[in-house]
């Protein structure tokens, strides 16, 4: 589960020119879920899921995510945090360029685990076979066309086999049928267990999604 | 971590080469530089402790005194009671076989503190054959052949007085240009750089050996320049006496206070310092400049995959190590370029002031210091101020 209590979260803090971008938000999300957050340009919805994503700090309140209270944890187990628990799938795809779709999804588990590089192969292999991609293992990422470089984000996101997939805007970059497509994966994902939570302005894929929290002026409607 | 500057690396395997080129280019000019300033600097440390305290340098050209006669050494400390010691060079002028007539020097272990350039083989006490005196020449021919003398050749020599052989064993040759203490030199004004002589073509033929060796030559006789040094109590008008006497006394036909020849050595190096200084100036700026950008190329072209390793499950601290470990691979294959160049630039030249000794190693160092701290504060600083996904962001458009 995922549980929010009275988050603020203020960019600039202390300065003069400080934003409060989150205004004692409390959300809770229950683990299989599929839920959409949605809003405006600005409202606050980008910075929630990078809070969630433990790559966003905040000022005030508690996260949970599963058992791990994000507030209480340092710079190391927030890695690994981001590492084991959660997979986080980005608009701009954030792949290394220049280097091979295999490079790309072993990258997780390059870092965090310690398993052999044969398993670990197995495991880049099982996780590009769900995302349809796993005969172009060793192609390089900049051959790509954007539903494929999706596609390889949201493998790399998956490779260590996380509860939690944390998506903003993954849908943002692409056509309407890739989108559509894109959403697919995730809606499979979820329904393998996997609670999944995207944020998006588009109201066909929020429409597709379970649950959508609407977040207005840095608070949850 | 080692996988990860790996790949960083070999994923822009030209931008890094530049780098490379960058840190190494840096270090070659910091050794220049330092090696030039030691090279300037080294012909004043035979004399450092020489001239160190009171005393006069004089010249006893036409041998009116011979201080390595004793009796005559023993009169000269009678008359001047002042004298604590007397330093001076053994020389001789004999006939080699199959040589014109050549001039030996026989060098102290503190005139060896300076060693001149050697066009071919080593200095004389770092090479010895048995039975043999190792000596390094000037370049001279053998009489009536085209073949010049070159090191490994053993000369013969049959001393008038005693009839003894000796053999001198030639350990190396100076080159055109290199600099050598001259003892029977007299020059007006001297300072410690006007003690050496240059090879050039016009050199009359020198052999260089030890102060040891030189005894063995019957008529080896103190050089022209003899170094007296006074005892701490004397006086300036003292001093003033006894340079009076030697010139009156015919004792020498010129006499130099220690003090003087200091003075206008220093003056020569603060010569010399200020006519590099703008070059060195610039030199620094350059280095400086070319370090900051090589350190802002290194830690900014990568730092969208940072942001990515960061999200994937690294720490900012671990990005920032692995970083480090990168500089120093790619300072480390400057280092090799800059070995590499010096060893082709010495194919073209071999006067290239290229030395590796522990101070140009602390420049080198130093150069991968300021390199690798820059670049890991930029990082640092980078990662901590920015989110990840803003990173990628800001870096995609």
């Amino acid at each position: 589960m995922i549980s929010i209590k009275n988050l603020n979260k203020y960019y600039d803090y202390k300065r003069v020119n400080q934003t409060h971008a989150l205004k004692d938000v409390s959300l809770t999300i229950e683990d299989g879920e599929l839920t959409a957050i949605v809003g405006n340009s600005g409202a606050g919805k980008s910075t929630l899921l990078h809070i969630l994503a433990g790559i966003d700090d905040f000022q005030s309140g508690t996260v949970k995510v599963g058992d791990k209270e994000l507030d209480t944890m340092g710079p190391m187990a927030l890695a690994r945090y981001r590492n084991r628990t959660i997979g986080i799938v980005l608009q701009d795809f954030g792949l290394i360029e220049g280097v091979s779709i295999m490079e790309n999804v072993m990258l997780p588990l390059r870092l965090g685990s310690p398993m052999s590089h044969g398993k670990k192969k197995e495991r880049v292999m099982k996780a590009l076979d769900t995302v349809g991609l796993s005969d172009m293992a060793k192609k390089g990422v900049h051959k790509l066309s954007g539903g494929q470089r999706q596609r390889v984000a949201i493998a790399r996101a998956i490779v260590n086999d996380p509860d939690y997939i944390f998506a903003d805007e993954p849908t943002g970059a692409l056509d309407s049928e890739t989108g559509k497509q894109i959403m697919g994966l995730f809606r499979d994902l979820n329904k393998k267990g996997k609670t999944v939570v995207i944020v998006t302005h588009d109201q066909e894929i929020a429409g597709a999604c379970d649950r959508i929290v609407t977040v207005k002026d840095g608070r949850i409607k | 971590m080692l996988y990860i500057s790996y790949l960083r690396t070999f994923k822009n395997i030209f931008k890094y080469l530049l780098i490379s080129v960058l840190t190494g280019t840096m270090m070659f000019i910091c050794v220049t530089l330092y090696t030039t300033y030691e090279f300037q600097s080294a012909r004043y440390t035979p004399f450092k402790e020489r001239l160190d305290g009171k005393g006069h340098l004089i010249y006893t050209a036409g041998n009116y005194i011979c201080f390595s006669n004793t009796p005559i050494q023993n009169e000269f400390r009678r008359k001047y009671p002042k004298v604590s010691s007397i330093s001076y060079t053994l020389t001789d002028s004999i006939q080699l076989t199959g040589l014109n007539n050549v001039t030996l020097y026989g060098y102290d272990d503190e005139i060896c503190r300076y060693r001149p350039y050697l066009s071919e083989g080593r200095w004389f006490d770092e090479d010895h054959k048995e039975g043999c005196i190792s000596a390094v020449v000037t370049p001279m021919p053998y009489v009536g052949t085209d073949r010049k003398v070159k090191a490994g050749d053993v000369i013969e020599y049959e001393d008038r007085v005693t009839g003894e052989e000796i053999d001198i064993y030639v350990t190396g040759v100076l080159g055109q240009g290199a600099s050598y203490y001259a003892p029977n030199k007299m020059t007006r004004d001297i300072n410690a750089f006007k003690m050496y002589s240059l090879v050039d073509q016009m050199t009359d033929p020198i052999v260089i050996m030890s102060d040891t060796d030189i005894f063995r030559f019957s008529d080896a006789r103190a050089s022209y320049q003899a170094f007296i040094r006074y005892q701490d109590d004397i006086t300036e008008e003292e001093m003033e006496q006894y340079r009076d006497r030697f010139l009156s006394e015919e004792m020498a036909t010129g006499v130099e206070s220690f003090a003087d020849i200091r003075t206008r050595t220093k003056d020569v190096i603060l010569l010399k310092i200020g006519s590099v200084l703008p070059l060195a100036a610039v030199s620094m700026a350059f280095i400086l400049i070319a370090v900051i950008c090589a350190a802002i190329l290194n830690s900014i072209s990568e730092i969208r995959d940072d942001a990515i390793l960061y999200m994937s499950g690294m720490t900012t601290a671990k990005i920032t190590l692995s970083m480090t470990v990168q500089s120093i691979g790619l300072s480390a294959i400057g280092f090799t370029l800059t070995l590499g160049l010096a060893a082709y630039v010495r194919t073209k030249t071999d006067r290239l002031l290229f030395e590796l000794g522990g101070p140009q190693i602390l420049l080198c160092l130093a150069v991968v210091a300021v390199f690798s701290l820059i670049t890991m504060l930029i990082k640092y600083t980078v990662l901590r101020k920015n989110s990840a996904v803003s990173i990628i962001r800001k870096a995609d458009t």
